[in-house]
């Protein structure tokens, strides 16, 4: 009995000490324990870096929604705060590396009413108001090459605004329209995306501070606004070369 | 039971029947018990429409007794105002303190205030005291007369030799340069006269509404007797028909349905300033020439006063004072024109007492959607008193005090009243530079002398006239054109447009000669872009 019980468990050390022992490879020297192998590598293609960029052009139309810092005037005036305006720009791509300069021109237009302000609150007096802003911006940025998103671009800068304020009534006499151009300045920053060979599309946010515009008449200096800027989102398609 | 016993029984009960309570009796809301179901009794809020009360006589006497004792208030007649939710009983409680013992069904309502007369004490400052001493009655006060606010005669203004003005063609515009001035021209290129579904109440002494003859007896100081006499009435040929709506009487003939008649030509006058037909080539013009005249007569003048006289057969001529309007009268005029729908009230009228009624009338006008021009008194040279109801525009918004300036526009006109209560200016006229030349002229009637025999209403001519009663038509003019421009808008609001619009003259800020300057109306109408 004592020898059966004894041969029972060498056969089960055996059993259990087997399967270990017959995966090693057969480089692993017999006297250690063969360690596990490790799992195989995923298999990438290397990664191959954008040629350098060349120098190019691009020409866009442009789409713009602007929610203007000077909200609760535009609201008195317009029941809203915000413009939309269509334009078109040009830029040198590809400068220096990522460096690109611009140029855009964008208009928006509104009819609102002519109001009475009675405590913070507009009352309108029917009387019809055209406002028109033709904003021109001179600006520079970067684009970053996403390596790893090839059709895409983001891109940064800042630049100056040109604004020229219209604004007329009905029934305006020569000294109540009113017509001044204004400088402030921009931040912004978006991604483009090539959608063919010459033809892209980009998104954009910019930030507009125009100051001392508004504020010393009208609803403006009743609220006490002087900013004639604001956020913007813009959408630019084109082509570029 | 013998018979003695009968009669001892029979006493018995009846006295049980009279002493115990009855089983009817209830509790009224002040804890006076009443026997029988509680009475109600109707407050007639408009006894002129549901009884023809004959007021005429009993208002000559107030005049004739009022002057004949130089006070101005109508002696005996005191307006109290009881507290919410007073009963009869109440009511008669409180009254049962004064001498003559007055019923409750003699009193005579104008709204939520009891006019009552009193035969046995005419010191109605004496009524007044011992009413408003009673915890029933919240307010009590003399039935005061207040007075126009025209500074002097009428003067007449030859239209034919005037050449007709570009900008409204009306020949006696070249005469108006309160309108030119202000640059109403300008504001007319915004908006033209206003719109017909606004209705200015002129609280005054009338607008004649009729083309009527009419017999009233009159006395003929030639004959030295009363006699009987027709009379002519004629609508303003400035101000047709169809621009006078629901006018109403409250001061000459308290008769229902009566048609107004405007005696004295103030109220005419007054008329004319805020919707004058204009540029219709004859005449002169007015602010807001198409909008709607609610005449609503409070005031009595000289002829109303002598035709009255006459009626209650009492000889003699009326006297020469200034037309007179009880505070009864004016707190009916201004609540009838609130709930007739008046958009905008002008009151040229003034005095130097104090009086919740009329305070409480124009906080009701204001809350039921209208806008109230007030003159200031033209009291200036006399003292220059507190003038009411101006001095109640300031605490309420939707009311402005008018002051007067002369033809020289950032100069106070020399009688043009001032306070802290002074809220606005316009043009009401002086004699400067020449002795007519800074006249407010307007068409109105031609009063006839009051020695004629014969009067008529039936003359019209355009006449120049100065006072805070013609510079606050100019006020209720630009409010009528501003709520045409812009529905719904709050009488609040049309303060502060004019307010806010005004040009400041005098001290930088509002001041006590001008408020807060001379009403601009083209600028309130065209009011305020982005940067302008």
């Amino acid at each position: 009995m004592r020898i059966i019980a004894k041969a029972l468990s060498t056969i089960l050390v055996i059993a259990i000490a087997a399967p270990p022992v017959l995966a090693q490879t057969a480089d692993e020297p017999s006297s250690q324990q063969p360690k596990p192998a490790p799992p195989p590598k995923p298999q990438t293609k290397p990664v191959i870096p954008r040629p350098k960029p060349k120098p190019g052009f691009a020409a866009y139309g442009l789409f713009d929604y602007e929610q203007m810092a000077a909200s609760d005037t535009f609201n008195a005036i317009f029941d809203k705060s915000s413009l939309t305006g269509f334009g078109f720009g040009a830029e040198g791509v590809n400068l220096y590396g990522g460096l690109f300069a611009r140029v855009t021109f964008s208009r928006s237009s509104e009819t609102g009413s002519r109001v009475a302000i009675i405590d913070n609150e507009a009352v309108s007096l029917n009387i019809p108001l055209d406002l028109t802003l033709t904003t021109t911006e001179a600006a520079g940025g970067w684009r970053f090459a996403m390596d790893r998103l090839r059709k895409y671009n983001a891109y940064g800068g800042a630049g100056v605004l040109f604004v020229s304020f219209k604004e007329t009534s009905q029934f305006a006499e020569s000294a109540d329209d009113d017509k001044e151009t204004f400088t402030g300045y921009d931040f912004f920053g978006g991604i483009d995306a090539t959608l063919a060979k010459y033809l892209f599309a980009a998104a954009e946010v910019q930030y507009r501070i125009v100051p001392d515009a508004l504020g010393e008449g009208g609803a403006s200096q009743d609220f006490g606004e002087t900013d004639l800027g604001g956020f913007v989102f813009r959408v630019l398609f084109g082509f570029r070369k | 039971m013998t018979h003695a016993r009968v009669p001892a029984l029979v006493f018995i009960v009846a006295l049980a029947l009279v002493a115990l309570p009855d089983s009817r009796a209830t509790v009224a809301a002040d804890g006076q018990r009443q026997v029988g179901p509680p009475r109600v009794v109707t407050v007639p809020r408009d006894p002129g429409v549901q009884s023809p009360m004959r007021r005429d006589l009993a208002r000559v006497q107030a005049i004739i007794d009022a002057r004949e004792r130089g006070v101005d208030y109508a002696p005996g007649e005191v307006l109290v105002k009881f507290h919410d939710g007073m009963s009869p009983v109440a009511q008669q409680r409180a009254l049962s303190t004064l001498a003559s013992k007055p019923r409750v069904s003699s009193l005579e309502w104008h709204g939520p205030v009891a006019l009552l007369r009193d035969e046995t004490q005419k010191d109605a400052r004496v009524l007044a005291q011992q009413l408003g001493a009673r915890p029933e009655v919240e307010y009590a006060e003399p039935n005061y007369i207040l007075r126009l606010t025209p500074r002097d005669t009428p003067v007449p203004l030859d239209v034919g030799e005037l050449q007709p003005a570009a900008a409204p063609n009306d020949p006696g515009y070249s005469a108006q340069w309160n309108l030119s001035s202000l640059d109403f021209p300008g504001a007319w290129d915004i908006n033209p006269g206003g719109s017909a579904d606004i209705v200015v109440a002129v609280v005054d002494t009338g607008v004649t509404v009729v083309n009527q003859t009419i017999a009233y007896p009159i006395w003929n100081g030639s004959l030295n007797q009363i006699t009987t006499v027709n009379i002519p009435f004629t609508i303003s040929p400035g101000m047709s028909a169809a621009r006078l709506t629901r006018p109403r009487d409250f001061a000459f003939l308290f008769i229902a349905g009566g048609p107004v008649l405007d005696m004295d030509g103030h109220g005419t006058h007054v008329a004319s300033t805020i919707a004058e037909t204009t540029n219709d080539n004859a005449r002169t013009a007015g602010i807001a020439y198409n909008t709607v005249i609610m005449p609503v007569k409070v005031c009595t003048g000289y002829w109303d006063e002598q035709i009255l006289r006459s009626m209650a057969n009492i000889p003699g001529r009326a006297g020469e004072n200034d037309p007179g309007c009880f505070i009864s009268d004016i707190v009916d005029g201004i609540r009838y024109a609130a709930e007739q729908g008046a958009k905008v009230i002008n009151l040229s009228l003034g005095g130097p007492n104090q009086s919740n009624s009329l305070r409480d009338a124009l906080t009701f006008a204001v809350q039921r959607g209208a806008f109230i021009a007030i003159a200031m008194g033209n009291n200036f040279q006399d003292g220059n008193d507190t003038n009411y109801p101006a001095k109640y525009a300031e605490t309420i918004q939707g009311a402005m005090s008018v002051a007067a300036v002369g033809r020289q526009l950032g100069t106070r006109a020399p009688y043009s009243a001032t306070g802290s209560y002074c809220e606005i200016a316009a043009p009401g006229g002086d004699r400067t530079p020449g002795p007519d030349n800074g006249l407010i002229f307007q068409t109105t009637v031609d009063e006839p002398s009051h020695t004629s025999n014969s009067p008529r209403f039936d003359q019209f001519d355009v006449f120049g006239i100065t006072g805070t009663s013609m510079a606050t038509p100019h006020v209720s003019g630009l409010a009528a054109l501003i709520m045409s421009q812009q529905r719904g808008i709050t009488p609040a609001q049309v303060e502060s447009i004019i307010r806010d619009s005004a040009h400041d003259i005098g001290r930088p800020g509002k001041d006590d000669e001008f408020g807060y300057g001379l009403i601009q109306p083209r600028t309130a109408l065209f009011g305020k872009g982005i940067r302008k």
